[in-house]
């Protein structure tokens, strides 16, 4: 059943083939639209498409993006702060978890491993701190090379960005020193090198900190200069040299404070500690900082609300007070802090009496009774809690737990209430992203 | 400073106005070739009867169509046709028809009483297919095979509400994993396997000749791990659907360029036939329900002061003093209008539907017009135009680490028995119901032109363009609790979610055939084409919380606001060049090559070439051929190449603008880019047979492939050191598929009262990790938690730790546990701590199939079933990893002397290959009886036809599968990607039954 019409002979079809294309102008606009097509370069026209939410790297490597780039860095450091500090209290014991998954047990049972995807892989905005201060770091680094590309004629205020960009690198350093139990270091190119200790990021902020305090003496930049000064104390104090960092911490100026300021405008700009605490009551205050008091006087320096609510998981709710507001501050480095480094300084390998003036000094400050000792441990571990009440959620606690090898409360083998017992970590490991995808680990 | 506009430019030659030259002159060619002001010749009328060949039975709806010319109908239900206009004296006359033989006879003009008889046949060689060729071709013609549903057939016996349900045991080689049994979900749908590691391994999808929005999982955010649950696959009505057409790989989509190595699914909807309007009118009502609870969900246990308390769905029940899970009510209404003249024919439908789940606030509501406009000027020209509308709302509820009432339920706690939970872990269920709601509402539209010309007899040409424009508004409301006291307090003041996706696909796709004969036995077709598509996305969304009053709403209302835009955008441009020979209608040999530029690849890569080749050889019309057994035989061999593009902005290094000090804008680093991306290129060998014997009546369709992807591109998560956070897209690896399909046709009984169809399909897929490229020292990349590519592996596998021995101690703690080792420490078992992750099973079936059956009764009963299988596949049990391992709500946490100190260790210890098991099941999916009113009633009450189909859905599960669900699985998202094959909270598949009655007037 298949079709035999019969078929014209071949060599005639062809020519009327031919004379019907050159008979038929429509044909020939066909033909033409093929090779119009094929000849022109509509092929590249066709393909270039928009991307107005995105900016090529390539366009900010002009001297008048240098503000852009420091300031960038600076967002990258406050946001990554917020999160460390939560992230912190809950590895160590100024808050306990609140949520109703298991995803987040892990920071309050103290067992961390390297695989965990929240403290190494998450935004500052979803509370990871390995990749945020990574991220931090690299945008001062980025803006340190380029302010070195760039003369001081094509960009004004070149010496005062190069303070801000080195400030800023030194204290991302500190806290990839402080919170991690190792860590790595970049090169002048910008590329990451093997597994080091925390030892190594703490002398690098060092350099980082002298590099921000030169370059602020030379403009006059009061604010850089007094931060960079506590910093570089802190990282003194991290490594052991008391002697060094009291030096430092005593050219502050009294009252002086720098902040990572925030604002409720943006995830990334919300103080995160309240936005943990009071808005989600994500967290709770830990039993260790609940109803604190000082010779039978309520420290009003760690006050908290007990809402009598528990959370799914049962845990009571106690709210912080310190921070009020989602647009509330949170400090960076400040005069208090800079008078505690003295304090322990001076208790460990100077005059203890100087020790408790400071801590009396504080406890008028707050109203609390005055502290009288005249036992040098007892005065050491009575700096050691003026710090953690002074210096309460503000990243400073989780190191301290691991520098003066704090006991850990409750125990290790306790068990947890949501399953498991707890664990031992005092800082958190290297991530297994970056040791799995740095070539030089 | 920031480029203003940021164009991303691929080369630096200067902006023509190309395109507006070619459009008018294209205009102007086909106007002038189209309009002759041809006078009409003399007309006449052909009519007469179809019949099939052994049972003398009419056969209804077949195809009559005047070669040569636009004419055409279908058969009435007595086998009649009738085409009137038909010119000179003679015209060849084609009647097809689905299972028979195609039958081309000579008749004389004014004709009316042609006795045409067709015999079935088991394969189609003569089945016209217009996917994956330039322009449309008979089955012989292609070395390729391509699948065909035919949908309209399917619909009239099969419970079938979506596009993945009628794809779902259909076709030899797709996979379609369902995600959830909540209504309105989505499934992810595979062809042939993965081959990338890191893109979407999903088809694309056209919708007559059009490519149109193919993304599988869309929708709010419903599913914490789980991504999001809607596919954009299933927005049409498959009562609008004539056919589908499948093409599974890279040796048959060549010509669909880059981004088509997943294979095509093409969706033909109905067009119109001349002939008087035929009305139909459809109308289904069904029900929804979750199949046995009580025995399928678990009897938890926790200590409650002390002592050991336990409680179970019943006990919940009870507790809670109502039905956790409802029964959901289906209604369907399809109204369609059918009909035209010579020159314009239609096809006009609209629908409803109103889908529930199981719980309240599960629904789907969906509204559907479509007008599809077929017109005929003159013999040379049709065009097309297909117009198709969707809107509708689909209400999902939470599960899968979101929350939800199957969270709080599977999850009970007697701790919680007496409180106001009333057993349930966290919310009770009216608190979901009153207080999330998580909707997504769809406006889409798919409009296409399609013409069709043939100019002369050796030449033809098709010119598609069209648009797919699909709005979408995800909506995540939670709001203000002042009731309901189990959430947390930012969730008690409530939130809102709003992400509004406007997506736009556009085609234009030109081609052109000329085909003369070389000699009296050699043909030569010669085609060539060009496509053009853009895809471009605008994301708004704004997210509000903190209300300071229950009732309100509105983003606009909540105390803290934060808002944001995006735009993405892709072009592809894409030329190919064809030449088929055809030695006497019975060996093809086809070979082609398509070049794409794209606007994704890199900067340092240039146009991609993907060429094909392919035989098709009908042994058994040769002369020689003598085998009576075997009546119909056809071999075909092919080979092709196609590429998947990557993601529209992955070649990029990227800064974003986030709100610095003081809310003023900076930059943080974005992505990382890649200037050397270029896109995954896949190479398939396809080789089988169709066969056909014992006249006809058993048939085999055989197919062999053998994919090999290059260059596959592996999102290689970077370390953070280097600044940038996430991942960087690389073209490293290389990953190979192969298997069989192999379907089997039969007719084992025919007589003029009964006869009954069988047809089984089997279809395997190995899979292989080649090469990982220098991405990584190691020999796998970690995908996701427990999923690993890993040389030698198939892609996307599981790979974790696995107890073999323990023991207890006296309290019953698991002690000395030690883990399978793997080939690390050849094979001998070592102490979890330091054990290795091994090898624990494929997340995609192996082996997947289906087993149908028809059996007709007396011309006017149909009974159908279908039973699908997917076997060797692996999948993580969620659920006992949060009940035994995390909450500690089993009976083993509390007895764990009546299990083995091997299982015990593995929650104790939470050891992922505890909870990794095999998920191979088979379900009687669908199951039918359809009865057709004989004519002498449904006449009287003025009717053509009238079928009442009753009907279940997933109505047996065999596995040995001992959670909850073999098929629920995540849809993407954190868990796995898509590889991701956990279940956790997840509404298992639902037990439906509906009835449905089919007018047609």
């Amino acid at each position: 059943m298949r079709n035999n019409n019969s078929e014209p002979e071949p060599s005639t079809r062809l020519m009327s083939i031919v004379q019907n294309i050159a008979r038929r102008p429509g044909w020939l606009f066909s033909l033409l639209l093929v090779v119009v097509i094929g000849g022109c370069d509509v092929l590249d026209n066709a393909l270039d498409v928009q991307a107005p939410s995105r900016i090529p790297a390539g366009s900010l490597e002009d001297p008048s993006d240098a503000d852009l780039l420091v300031l960038g860095a600076v967002g990258d450091f406050e946001c990554a702060l917020n999160a460390y500090i939560v992230l912190g209290a809950l590895t160590g014991d100024e808050f306990t978890d609140a949520t109703q998954t298991a995803a987040r047990w892990v920071y309050d049972r103290r067992e961390v491993r390297s695989d965990d995807g929240i403290y190494a892989e998450s935004s500052c905005t979803n509370l990871g701190t390995y990749t945020p201060l990574s991220v931090a770091r690299w945008s001062a680094e980025n803006a340190l090379v380029r302010l070195q590309d760039f003369t001081d004629a094509e960009v004004t205020n070149r010496q005062a960005l190069v303070a801000k960009a080195a400030m800023y690198s030194a204290f991302s350093h500190l806290l990839l020193g402080e919170g991690f139990c190792s860590g790595v270091l970049l090169n002048e190119s910008l590329e990451a090198g093997a597994e080091v200790q925390s030892e190594d990021l703490f002398q690098r902020a060092i350099e980082r900190f002298t590099q921000a305090i030169t370059a602020a003496q030379a403009v006059g930049n009061d604010t850089i200069l007094n931060a960079s000064l506590i910093g570089r104390a802190r990282a003194r104090l991290d490594l052991g040299d008391y002697a060094g960092a009291a030096d430092d911490a005593r050219e502050v100026v009294e009252g002086f404070e720098l902040v990572a300021t925030a604002s409720g405008g943006s995830a990334r700009r919300q103080n995160r500690i309240y936005q943990q605490s009071i808005i989600s009551e994500a967290v709770s205050v830990g039993p260790a900082f609940r109803n604190l008091v000082f010779g039978g006087t309520a420290d009003p320096r760690v006050e908290v609300i007990d809402t009598g609510d528990e959370a799914t998981d049962g845990t009571p709710i106690f709210l912080q007070t310190k921070y009020r507001d989602v647009g509330d501050p949170v400090p960076v480095a400040t005069w208090t802090e800079a008078q505690l480094i003295i304090a322990e300084a001076e208790a460990r390998v100077g005059d203890p009496q100087e020790a408790v003036d400071i801590i009396n000094m504080f406890h008028a400050r707050a109203g609390l009774p005055a502290f009288t000792s005249t036992d040098q441990a007892e005065i050491i571990d009575h700096v050691i809690q003026e710090r953690s009440r002074e210096l309460f959620l503000e990243g400073q606690r989780f190191y301290d737990i691991r520098r003066l090898s704090l006991p850990l409360v409750p125990a290790p083998g306790t068990p947890f209430d949501n399953g498991g017992d707890y664990g031992d970590t005092r800082c958190w490991p290297l991530p297994d992203v970056e040791i799995l995808n740095n070539p030089n680990i | 400073m920031i480029p203003d506009p940021l164009s991303v430019r691929r080369t630096s030659r200067p902006r023509g106005q190309c395109w507006t030259v070619p459009a008018i002159l294209f205009v102007a060619a086909f106007l002038a070739v189209t309009f002759p002001a041809a006078a009409r010749a003399q007309q006449g009328t052909v009519a007469g009867t179809v019949v099939n060949v052994e049972t003398l039975e009419p056969v209804s709806g077949a195809q009559v169509t005047i070669e040569g010319t636009g004419l055409g109908t279908l058969t009435n239900s007595a086998g009649e046709f009738r085409i009137t206009g038909v010119e000179g004296t003679n015209a060849m006359l084609r009647v097809q028809s689905i299972g028979y033989g195609t039958v081309t006879q000579q008749v004389r003009v004014g004709d009316t009483a042609i006795r045409i008889t067709l015999g079935e046949e088991a394969i189609a060689l003569d089945e016209i297919v217009v996917t994956g060729t330039p322009g449309a071709a008979q089955k012989r013609a292609i070395g390729n095979v391509v699948a065909t549903i035919e949908a309209e057939d399917v619909m009239d016996v099969a419970p079938v509400g979506n596009l993945q349900e009628l794809i779902n045991g259909r076709v030899a080689g797709a996979v379609v994993l369902q995600s959830t049994g909540m209504v309105g979900s989505g499934s992810r749908i595979q062809l042939r396997g993965a081959s990338s590691f890191s893109l979407s391994n999903a088809p694309l999808i056209y919708i007559d000749g059009i490519r149109t929005n193919s993304d599988q999982s869309t929708g709010p955010t419903n599913q914490g791990f789980g991504s999001n649950s809607i596919s954009r696959f299933n927005d049409i009505n498959p009562e609008d659907i004539a056919s589908i057409e499948i093409i599974k790989g890279p040796a048959a989509a060549t010509l669909y360029g880059t981004e088509a190595s997943g294979g095509v699914i093409q969706i033909i909807t109905k067009k119109g036939i001349a002939g008087e309007p035929r009305f139909n009118l459809k109308i289904t009502q069904g029900a929804n329900w979750f199949n046995d609870p009580q025995d399928r969900l678990w009897t938890n246990y926790a200590m409650v002061d002390g002592e050991l308390e336990s409680i179970d769905f019943n006990e919940l029940e009870a507790a809670w003093g109502d039905d956790i899970f409802h029964t959901g009510h289906l209604q369907e209404y399809d109204l369609s209008a059918r009909g035209g003249a010579d020159a314009v024919s239609y096809y006009a439908a609209g629908g409803f539907v109103r889908n529930e789940g199981i719980e309240p606030e599960n629904k789907l509501l969906r509204y559907n017009g479509r007008m599809n406009l077929t017109v005929r000027p003159n013999e040379k020209l049709d065009a097309t135009l297909s117009l198709g509308y969707v809107a509708g709302r689909t209400d999902l509820v939470w599960e899968s680490g979101a929350g939800g009432v199957t969270w709080s339920t599977y999850y009970a706690t007697p701790a919680n028995l007496g409180t106001p939970r009333h057993g349930f872990y966290s919310g009770t269920p009216e608190s979901y119901y009153a207080l999330v709601d998580t909707w997504q509402d769809l406006n889409r539209f798919t409009g296409s032109i399609q013409f069709n010309h043939r100019p002369t007899d050796w030449f033809t040409q098709r010119l598609a363009a069209g648009t797919d424009h699909t709005r979408e508004q995800n909506v995540e409301l939670f709001n203000r609790d002042d009731q309901y006291v189990f959430f947390d307090s930012f969730a008690d003041r409530g939130y809102k979610d709003v992400l509004d996706r406007n997506s736009e696909l556009m085609t234009l796709d030109y081609s052109g055939t000329l085909s003369f004969p070389v000699n009296d036995r050699l043909t030569s077709n010669t085609s060539f084409g060009a496509q053009y598509y853009r895809d471009y996305s605008e994301y708004i969304s704004a997210y509000g919380e903190d209300f300071p009053v229950p009732g309100l709403t509105t983003i606009e209302a909540a105390a803290i606001q934060r808002g944001t835009e995006d735009y993405i955008e892709n072009t592809t441009v894409g030329v190919f060049g064809q030449q088929q020979v055809a030695w006497n209608n019975r060996l093809f040999l086809t070979a082609g090559l398509r070049a794409d530029d794209n606007s994704a690849f890199g900067e340092q890569f240039d146009i991609v070439y993907y060429p094909k080749v392919s035989a098709s050889w009908v042994v058994s019309e040769e002369p020689f051929w003598n085998f009576g057994v075997v009546n119909q035989l056809r071999v075909r061999a092919a080979y092709g190449q196609s590429g998947q593009q990557p993601e529209a902005f992955a070649a990029l290094r990227t800064f974003e603008p986030v709100p610095g000090p003081g809310d003023v804008g900076v930059v943080t680093p974005g992505t990382i880019g890649n200037p050397a991306l270029g896109p995954e290129r896949s190479e398939e060998i396809e080789l089988g047979f169709d066969a056909s014997m014992f006249d006809s009546r058993l048939g085999f369709e055989f197919t062999y492939y053998d994919q090999t992807t290059r260059d596959a591109i592996l999102l290689r998560r970077i370390a953070p050191s280097s600044g940038f956070a996430g991942s960087q897209f690389v073209n490293a690896g290389e990953v190979t598929n192969s298997g069989l399909e192999l379907v089997i046709d039969a007719l084992p009984y025919r007589s003029e009262d009964v006869s009954w169809d069988l047809r089984f399909s089997i279809a395997t897929n190995e899979n292989e990790v080649v090469d990982l490229g220098d991405v990584t020292d190691e020999d796998f990349i970690q995908a996701s938690s427990y999923i690993q590519h890993r040389l030698g592996y198939p892609i996307g596998s599981w790979f974790a730790r696995e107890v073999v021995s323990a023991d207890f101690d006296a309290s019953g703690e698991a002690i000395n546990i030690m883990c399978e080792g793997g080939p690390e420490n050849n094979g001998e078992a070592v102490p979890c701590d330091v054990a290795p992750p091994v090898f624990l099973g494929r997340t995609s079936p192996r082996t997947q199939g289906a087993f149908s059956t028809t059996l007709t009764l007396f011309d006017n009963l149909q009974l159908f079933g279908l039973l699908d299988y997917k076997l060797d596949y692996s999948k993580l049990d969620g659920n006992e990893r949060v009940r035994c391992a995390l909450f500690l709500r089993c009976r083993a946490n509390y007895f764990p002397e009546e299990f083995s100190p091997v299982l015990i260790a593995g929650y104790q210890e939470l050891i992922p290959g505890t909870l990794i098991h095999d998920a191979s099941f088979a379900k009687l999916r669908e199951l039918s009886a359809t009865y057709t009113i004989p004519q002498e009633w449904s006449g009287r009450i003025g009717t053509d036809e009238l079928k009442v189909t009753v009907a279940g859905r997933n109505l047996g599960t065999w596995t040995n599968y001992d959670g909850l669900e073999p098929e629920a699985t995540f849809h993407g998202g954190s868990r796995g990607g898509d590889f991701a094959i956990w279940e956790q909270n997840v509404i298992p598949q639902l037990r439906q039954f509906v009835v449905s009655v089919d007018i047609a007037f």
